[in-house]
C-alpha cells in the first residue's frame, strides 16, 4: 500500500515537473499563443456561424434546430481541446520513431508511454476550449439543459468518453508510424473525420456511414450520441442503454485497444541508426 | 521569362515526388466535400424548400468549392516566411530575376500539379458518387477558368501581404490560419454569399473575398448567366489590379527593412 501511494505520488510529481516545463517553453514565445489565441475562436466562430445562415435560411438541419446543433457543436469542440490539451504527444509519434527520441524514454526507469503523454501538456489547447465552452454554454441555454448535478456529471462522463475515443485514435493512427515511419497523413484525415461526424449529427450521413461511424470506427459516440439522449431525439441508428456510459465505456474500450497498439509497435521499435 | 517556366515546371516534378502527402489531402478533402454534401442534403431535407437555388445547384457548388481548394494552395507565406527565418533572402536578393516572380511561378507549377493529381482525382470521385459536375455551357467555360485564375491572383496577392510581414515580426506563426479562416468565410467556399441578410450581402459583394471562390463557381454552375457574370469578372480585374499594386509596393517597402539572420 505504501509502495503503491509512493509511486503514485512520484508519478504526479513528474507530472508537475513536466508540466512547469511545458508552460515555461510556451511562454517563451508569447507570440504564438496570442496568434492561435485569434486563429482558433475564428475557426469554430465561423464553423457556428455558417451554420446559423443555413439554418436561418432553411428552418433546420434533418431534424436539428440551431440550437441544437450549437450543443452538439460545443461538446464536439471542448472534447476537441482537451485531447489537444492532454494527447498531442500521439501527433508526434512519428518523429519520435524518425529521430530515434523513443530511445531516451526507453532509457530512463518509467513507463515510456506515461513519459511520452506527460513529457508535453499543450496548454495551446485550451485557445479551443474558449471557444469550444462558450458555444456550448450557448447550447445548453438554448436547448433549456437543466444543470442539475446528475445533468453535469452526465455531460462531463460523456466529454471524458469523448476525448478519449479521439485520443484513442490519434494513438492507434500515431502508432502505426512504428510500422511506416510515418503517420502524419493519417492523423490528418482522422481530425477531418472527427470534425465531419461530431460537429453534424451523424443522422445526417446514409445508414451505411452511420454503422461504421458507430460499431467499426466509433466516432460517432464522441457527441451524437449523448447529444441526441439530452435533447430527447430518436433519429439514428438506435442505441440500448445510457449513451453516456456507453459513450465512456467506448472510449475506455477503444483507449485500451489503442494502448495495445502502441506497446505492440513500441516492441518493434529500431532507432533511429544515427 | 525562361527561368520562370524552369522554376514552374520543378514544382509540377515536386508534386509528383509526394505521393504520400497527394493522397492524404485527396482523403483530407474528400472527407470535407462528402460532409459539406451530405450537410446540404438534410437542409434541403425531403420537401421542397424556398430557395432560388436547387439542391442539384447547391451540391455542385460544394464539390467545385472543394476542388478550388486544392488548386488554391499557395506557399508564398510560407517561402517568404521561411527565407527570412532562415536568413536565405540574402540569397534571393542576389539573384537576377524578381523574387515575387519566382514564388508566382513556384506557386503556378504546384497549382498545374494539384491539378493533375488532386483535381482530377477528386473530380472523378465524386463525380461517381454524385454525378459530374458539368459547366453550363461551353462559354461558362472558358469564363469559369478566366475566373478561377483572377480569383488565384487576388488570393496569392493577399498571401504575399501577409508574408511579407516576416520582414517585420520574423515568424507569422499561427496568425496565418486567422487570415485564412476569415477568406474561407467571406468567400462563399462554405456558404455561398446570397444565403447572407441581404446587407452584408451588398457589402460583400464588393469586397475582393467572394470573388475568389464564390464568383468563378457561379459562373460555372449557372448561378449567373455568362452576360451577367461579366459584371463580376470586371470587378475581379479591378481587385486584381489593385492586390497586385498593393503587392508590389508593399514589398519595395518590406525589402527595404530586411535583417539577414545568421550568417
Amino acid at each position: 500500500m505504501k509502495k503503491l501511494l509512493h509511486s503514485i505520488w512520484h508519478h504526479l510529481s513528474i507530472v508537475f515537473f513536466n508540466f512547469k516545463l511545458t508552460v515555461q517553453s510556451q511562454m517563451e514565445y508569447p507570440s504564438f499563443l496570442v496568434g492561435w489565441l485569434l486563429a482558433n475562436p475564428l475557426q469554430f466562430g465561423f464553423g457556428i456561424l455558417g451554420i446559423f445562415i443555413i439554418v436561418s435560411n432553411f428552418g433546420s438541419i434533418g431534424d436539428w434546430g440551431f440550437q441544437e446543433i450549437t450543443f452538439l457543436y460545443g461538446i464536439s469542440v471542448v472534447s476537441h481541446g482537451l485531447t489537444v490539451v492532454l494527447f498531442i504527444q500521439t501527433w508526434n509519434i512519428e518523429y519520435s520513431v524518425r529521430y530515434g527520441e523513443f530511445d531516451r524514454y526507453m532509457l530512463r526507469p518509467l513507463g515510456v508511454f506515461f513519459q511520452m503523454i506527460t513529457s508535453y501538456i499543450n496548454l495551446i489547447g485550451l485557445t479551443d476550449m474558449i471557444p469550444g465552452l462558450v458555444i456550448l454554454i450557448y447550447g445548453c441555454v438554448g436547448v433549456g439543459f437543466e444543470p442539475t448535478p446528475l445533468n453535469l456529471f452526465k455531460l462531463l462522463i460523456t466529454i471524458l468518453g469523448a476525448v478519449l475515443i479521439r485520443g484513442a485514435i490519434y494513438l492507434l493512427s500515431g502508432s502505426v508510424a512504428f510500422f511506416t515511419k510515418s503517420s502524419g497523413a493519417l492523423i490528418e484525415v482522422d481530425s477531418k473525420l472527427f470534425d465531419a461526424v461530431s460537429m453534424y449529427p451523424v443522422s445526417i450521413y446514409p445508414k451505411g456511414v452511420q454503422i461504421l461511424f458507430t460499431y467499426l470506427f466509433p466516432i460517432a459516440f464522441i457527441s451524437f450520441y449523448s447529444a441526441r439522449e439530452f435533447l430527447g431525439k430518436t433519429d439514428g441508428l438506435p442505441m440500448f442503454g445510457n449513451a453516456y456510459l456507453i459513450t465512456l465505456l467506448v472510449g475506455a474500450l477503444v483507449f485500451f485497444l489503442a494502448y495495445l497498439f502502441f506497446q505492440w509497435g513500441l516492441s518493434r521499435y529500431e532507432s533511429s541508426g544515427s | 521569362m525562361k527561368v520562370y517556366w524552369y522554376i514552374m515546371r520543378s514544382r509540377i516534378l515536386m508534386t509528383m515526388a509526394y505521393r504520400f502527402q497527394v493522397i492524404s489531402t485527396v482523403l483530407c478533402q474528400i472527407v470535407i466535400l462528402f460532409a459539406s454534401v451530405f450537410f446540404w442534403k438534410a437542409a434541403y431535407g425531403l420537401e421542397a424548400v424556398q430557395s432560388d437555388t436547387t439542391l442539384d445547384q447547391m451540391i455542385h457548388y460544394t464539390v467545385l468549392s472543394n476542388l478550388l481548394a486544392v488548386l488554391y494552395t499557395t506557399f508564398v507565406e510560407q517561402n517568404i516566411n521561411q527565407n527570412v527565418r532562415q536568413g536565405n533572402v540574402a540569397v534571393d536578393f542576389i539573384k537576377p530575376i524578381n523574387i515575387m516572380g519566382s514564388y508566382f511561378a513556384a506557386d503556378i507549377g504546384m497549382m498545374i500539379g494539384s491539378l493533375l493529381f488532386r483535381f482530377i482525382p477528386m473530380y472523378l470521385i465524386s463525380g461517381l458518387v454524385f454525378g459530374f459536375t458539368l459547366p453550363v455551357s461551353f462559354p461558362a467555360l472558358m469564363l469559369f477558368i478566366v475566373s478561377t485564375f483572377l480569383g488565384f491572383v487576388i488570393l496569392w496577392c493577399i498571401c504575399g501581404i501577409f508574408g511579407l510581414f516576416s520582414f517585420w515580426v520574423i515568424q507569422l506563426g499561427p496568425i496565418g490560419g486567422a487570415k485564412d479562416y476569415i477568406i474561407r468565410f467571406l468567400s462563399g467556399s462554405f456558404v455561398p454569399i446570397w444565403f447572407f441578410p441581404e446587407g452584408i450581402q451588398q457589402v460583400f459583394n464588393f469586397l475582393p473575398f467572394v470573388h475568389i471562390y464564390q464568383t468563378p463557381i457561379s459562373i460555372y454552375i449557372g448561378k449567373i448567366t455568362v452576360l451577367e457574370s461579366l459584371f463580376p469578372i470586371g470587378i475581379q480585374l479591378f481587385w486584381a489590379a489593385v492586390m497586385v499594386l498593393c503587392l508590389t509596393q508593399f514589398q519595395k517597402v518590406a525589402f527595404r527593412k530586411v535583417v539577414v539572420q545568421g550568417g
